[in-house]
């Protein structure tokens, strides 16, 4: 009897626990969809559905753009990532060379130094080299992770030495082997990487605010916070959460999606999205 | 089996060193695997040296596992991975990525090449024309594009091409990034006049007194006593003054005249009174909360254009806060006198101490906002059904003061590396003139500093058109600018910061406040000598 | 060379020829413009120390240091006990619907921080927010959630514990599952009730986790800038003004990029002595 109520009480708990983590969104949602006098209710059903807001959107901001630049610039550095640091993480793992522990020594300082101490330089570096208001400055600097070295470093570690052996011995190249034997087998591994880059790309406000100022260039979060935070969504309550909920939709539908795969790619990085 | 299958290759790699290269050797080692080499189309694929690479792989992976693979392509290594490596890397989930794994190179590359192309793309070539970088307002593009493309239809003009700079957070941000990177325009007509000090220190910018008939045309434009604040601390004009957006009060008309029954006020003390009105009818009537003013209460620089300097200027009678001797008039009379008005707004709860994002002076919930022109078209928009609304100079401590205010000027610029200073100049002589000055009022809704707005019978049916803006244009020769100073943002900042303190939170005392608040810009001051 | 020493370099050649241009180069950079005075516009200008100088006399850095810090204080505790107890809830082996709750919980993981900080604003609202319309409705007073000086930086700590719970319910959860059942069954047969069991067996059990999750969320803490930036704007009282929101205002706002520079090194360092600090600490405890 007592272990029935604890479970119930449990259950209770979790249930209100899980309402307060997606009450809020669904209230965005709908809030949307409401015309502007109804949003500071709770109600989560509007009076009438009015896509108002959705269009206010579009006319003011080029969000659809900004969109396909998020699309753009995460898919390259995601794929950008994937290649290069599994090709380092490989040469890492699998090829004896003179100053292979002082790179990867040199690498694991790198991780642990601060954003905050070469965010100016960059700025710096990126003007300097004319990337300020291109693609050039949201990829470059993206397109090698440590993190992802440091983890494809881990991951071809486990595989065998006879496999590798093997190829070499038959004259496959080393880019061969990584790409065509070493690929295919740690699909995981390439799953948790893009997925925790894309996501960090995706949602980097930051960076993005720093060297991107021109609206066709813009990524989807950093037009957004703008949106929100200046004055062109014209006080609108409405038109700034439809915004957010634009930028929310694309990262749910992949949740829905690859719930599993993100959960367990981000538990096991214990990396922040 | 794995054992067996690693032994088998260990003993291959013995048989085959120091013969490697030799694809006979990988041949025989192959068909010594698999007991046999099958003819036909492996078999000739192995000789052709551009497969090599794979197939040789191929033939290795065919001899080992020869029930396998027949015909087809499978890179089924699995049998080689001991069973806890298989777990860990997944073996089963990988065929539709190889298959895809050409699409993916190949949309790889094209990626790269559309990386170097648009690294490419930003190499100019020396220009024979003019750049232009207007305002990114879609109205003020539509100006900049109809003028430009009038000044082009001329051909004996040398040609201007116009790039309206992008909107993001400060347009100043922008143009330094361009100075910077040394991609600056030939003129830019947005330029907020806090900043011609920093260019001008850092020699980015052409001084307008090179152009002999500059002064005559600018005397003649500019109301008289606006020439001085525009003027360089070393006597030159680097800007040409365009354009002045003066803030003042906008009202609601139901609140002021029915609710609270009452006219506009002038002075401070009018303000209250109708602020005592307005705090007895809500109690009275109860109803949703209603604020005299809403000031916005983020603490970030530039808001204090909109509460604190058009307040401090009008108290002053035009006067800025750092006197031509360097002196930093923060801590006196009239100054403690705009921080009183404010710190008594949020202290009787008549200006909200709060953050809105919807616009609750449309949701008559606010009966005087302070704002400038473009909320007209902002209000033409949004407002509700039979929402009424007129514009008020802004309170001035005593009756029968001038209705000072700050402009919000946004001014030309020429860059000092633009190979055509003439061209330029005879360019924004183009875009300034009577004609085009009407133009930018029909299309921006913005004011030219233009002394004779009201009464050049040009602009006459453009104020018949829209009255609002008739009171607009009344205030132009009460503008204010802002100090010369290489430190303006940061000293905003200073004030901004001691407005939260003192005004809007009360933490400290008016004359402490005000006191410290003016050491610490007379110190940032001084660092200018 | 042979043929491994070759390959080895060529195929690392992208991670130096990246690590110059993008690590070292800023790195190196950075430290030299800790001793400069420098607006982008005007030349470099060497002024020594003087830059730690104006740091160690600036109350707004060892204001935005203190906020961050009562940021940590809130946001690391809190986090901690609610992903403690979620995911000893959720260790339940017979629970139905553990994925669903557990999905539930991630969601505001992966949405952008944009997206979190623009729905909490509005909840957060004084005048016109979900938040105060409840507990009016509820009969309590309004809370000045963004505009009272001593409740901001609290209400951005909660929002941001309700971001990223799920992350640190989800490790914690994998923490739990590695821990052998037959523990338990035997601290039960030596007559061990369920509280004894948490403090002797989980607790010591979960620590190395518990550890990464409190180093994980220090360092996230004191990346704590969007937030501020969209919400309050560092005020009221600059109550709200990170240490990285400072940096940036200096830096592209006032473009005093060899102060801005100081304060990125100094909040690296101190960073650096926190999670070492934490290390220490949490390694002997428990």
């Amino acid at each position: 009897m007592r272990r029935k109520i604890l479970i119930t009480l449990s259950y209770l708990l979790l249930f209100a626990l899980a309402l307060t983590f997606i009450y809020p969104f669904l209230w965005m949602v709908s809030a949307t969809f409401k015309p502007e006098v109804e949003i500071q209710s709770a109600n989560l059903i509007p009076s009438q559905v009015s896509l108002k807001s959705y269009q206010a959107v579009f006319e003011k901001i080029p969000i659809g753009r900004a969109f396909l630049n998020s699309v753009f610039v995460s898919t390259c550095v995601t794929i950008l990532v994937l290649v290069f640091s599994s090709v380092v993480g490989y040469a890492l793992a699998h090829l004896r060379f003179r100053g292979r522990e002082i790179i990867f020594s040199v690498m694991l300082f790198t991780m642990m130094i601060p954003f905050q101490v070469t965010l100016i330089p960059m700025y710096v570096l990126m003007v300097k080299l004319g990337w300020v208001n291109t693609y050039m400055a949201l990829i470059v600097p993206a397109m090698i992770s440590v993190f992802g070295i440091f983890l494809f470093r881990q991951f071809y570690k486990s595989i065998p030495t006879d496999l590798i052996e093997a190829a070499r011995l038959d004259g496959c190249h080393e880019l061969y082997i990584i790409f065509r034997i070493i690929w295919p087998n740690t699909i995981p591994a390439l799953v948790t990487v893009g997925i925790l880059t894309f996501m960090n790309i995706w949602n980097d406000v930051l960076w993005p605010i720093i060297v991107i100022r021109d609206p066709e260039l813009m990524t989807m979060p950093q037009m957004v916070a703008l949106f929100a935070a200046g004055g062109r969504a014209e006080a609108q309550m409405g038109t700034i959460l439809a915004s957010a909920t634009m930028l929310a939709l694309p990262v749910v539908i992949m949740y829905l999606f690859f719930q599993r795969h993100f959960i367990e790619s981000m538990a096991t990085s214990g990396m922040k999205g | 089996m794995n054992k067996s299958v690693t032994n088998k290759i260990k003993a291959k790699r013995k048989d085959s060193e120091g013969r490697r290269n030799s694809p006979g050797a990988q041949i025989e080692a192959i068909s010594r695997g698999s007991g046999q080499l099958r003819p036909g189309k492996c078999g000739s694929e192995i000789l052709l040296p551009e497969f090599s690479l794979f197939n040789r792989w191929r033939m290795f992976l065919k001899g080992l596992f020869p029930d396998g693979n027949r015909g087809e392509i499978r890179y089924d290594y699995r049998p080689l991975l001991p069973p806890i490596t298989r777990d860990i890397v997944g073996v089963n989930r990988r065929k539709e990525t190889l298959s895809n794994l050409r699409v993916f190179v190949a949309n790889l590359s094209l990626g790269l090449i559309f990386l170097l192309a648009l690294a490419g793309c930003r190499h100019k070539a020396e220009r024979d024309y003019i750049e232009y970088w207007s305002s990114s307002n879609v109205f003020e593009i539509e100006f900049a594009r109809k003028i430009v493309a009038e000044w082009n239809s001329d051909s004996t003009h040398r040609e201007v091409r116009l790039q309206p700079v992008p909107e993001g957070q400060s347009s100043e941000e922008i143009v330094l990034a361009a100075i910077v990177g040394k991609t600056t325009p030939d003129i830019y007509s947005n330029t907020w006049p806090g900043v011609i000090e920093q260019y001008r220190d850092a020699g980015v910018i052409l001084a307008f007194n090179r152009f002999p008939d500059f002064m005559e045309y600018l005397r003649e434009r500019l109301p008289d006593k606006l020439e001085e604040q525009f003027r360089s601390s070393d006597g030159q004009f680097y800007q040409f003054p365009w354009k002045g957006n003066p803030v003042l009060m906008a009202y609601n008309k139901a609140l002021l005249n029915d609710y609270l029954n009452s006219d506009l006020p002038h002075t401070y003390r009018q303000f209250y009174q109708i602020g005592e009105k307005l705090r007895q009818r809500l109690k009275e009537r109860g109803g949703k909360q209603i604020w005299m003013l809403d000031p916005n209460i983020t603490p970030i620089w530039w808001q204090r254009f909109f509460d604190f300097y058009p307040f401090y200027v009008s108290a002053t009678q035009g006067k800025t806060f750092i006197t031509p001797g360097k002196k930093v008039l923060l801590d006196i009379p009239e100054s403690r006198r705009v921080f009183q008005f404010f710190r008594q707004g949020y202290e009787t709860g008549l200006m909200p101490i709060s953050l809105f994002k919807e616009d609750i002076f449309l949701m008559n919930r606010l009966v005087f906002h302070l704002t400038g022109p473009w909320s007209i078209p902002h209000y033409k928009k949004f407002a509700p059904e039979g929402f009424e609304w007129g514009y008020t100079s802004i309170p001035v401590p005593e009756e029968g003061m001038l209705p000072y205010t700050y402009g919000d000027a946004k001014n030309i610029i020429i860059f000092s590396d633009t190979k055509y200073p003439e061209d330029c100049w005879e360019f924004i002589k183009f875009m300034t003139s009577r004609q085009n000055d009407l133009l930018l009022m029909r299309v921006t809704q913005q004011l030219p500093l233009r002394k004779d707005l009201l009464r050049d019978t040009l602009f006459t049916d453009f104020f018949t058109e829209y009255p609002d803006m008739r009171i607009f244009a009344e205030h132009i020769p009460y503008i204010v600018g802002l100090d010369q100073s290489l430190y303006l943002q940061e000293i905003f900042d200073m004030i901004s910061k001691t407005w939260d303190e003192i005004v809007i939170y009360r933490a400290k005392d008016i004359e402490t406040g005000l006191a410290d608040l003016n050491h610490q810009v007379q110190v940032q001051v001084n660092r200018e000598k | 060379m042979n043929r491994e020493e070759k390959y080895g370099w060529l195929l690392v050649s992208p991670y130096v020829g990246f690590f110059l241009l993008i690590s070292a180069f800023p790195i190196i950079f950075s430290f030299i413009l800790v001793f400069m005075r420098w607006n982008m516009l005007s030349p470099m200008k060497f002024i020594g120390l003087q830059n730690f100088v104006t740091l160690f006399q600036d109350p707004l850095f060892w204001k935005a240091l203190s906020n961050t810090l009562l940021f940590l204080a809130i946001h690391i505790p809190l986090q901690i006990v609610l992903a403690l107890i979620i995911s000893a809830l959720l260790n339940n082996p017979s629970l139905f619907g553990k994925s669903f709750f557990r999905g539930a919980f991630f969601l505001p993981v992966v949405i952008s921080g944009v997206v979190v900080t623009i729905l909490w604003k509005q909840l957060y609202s004084t005048e016109t927010g979900l938040l105060n319309n409840l507990l009016l409705s509820m009969g309590f007073g309004k809370v000045p959630w963004l505009t009272s000086p001593k409740i901001a930086m609290p209400a951005i700590a909660i929002m941001a514990t309700w971001k990223n719970l799920g992350l640190y319910v989800v490790i914690l959860l994998a923490g739990l599952q590695n821990i052998p059942r037959s523990l338990y069954e035997a601290a039960s047969i030596d007559g061990a009730n369920k509280i004894t069991q948490f403090f002797r067996i989980t607790l010591p059990m979960v620590n190395p986790t518990l550890i990464m999750v409190i180093i994980l969320s220090t360092i996230g803490g004191f990346s704590l800038f969007i937030e501020p930036y969209i919400m309050t704007g560092g005020g009221p009282l600059n109550s709200t003004l990170s240490a990285n929101l400072y940096i940036y205002q200096q830096a592209f706002s006032f473009y005093k990029m060899g102060y801005a520079a100081t304060l990125g090194f100094t909040m690296a360092g101190i960073i650096f002595a926190v999670v070492a600090l934490q290390r220490k600490f949490f390694e002997r405890e428990i």
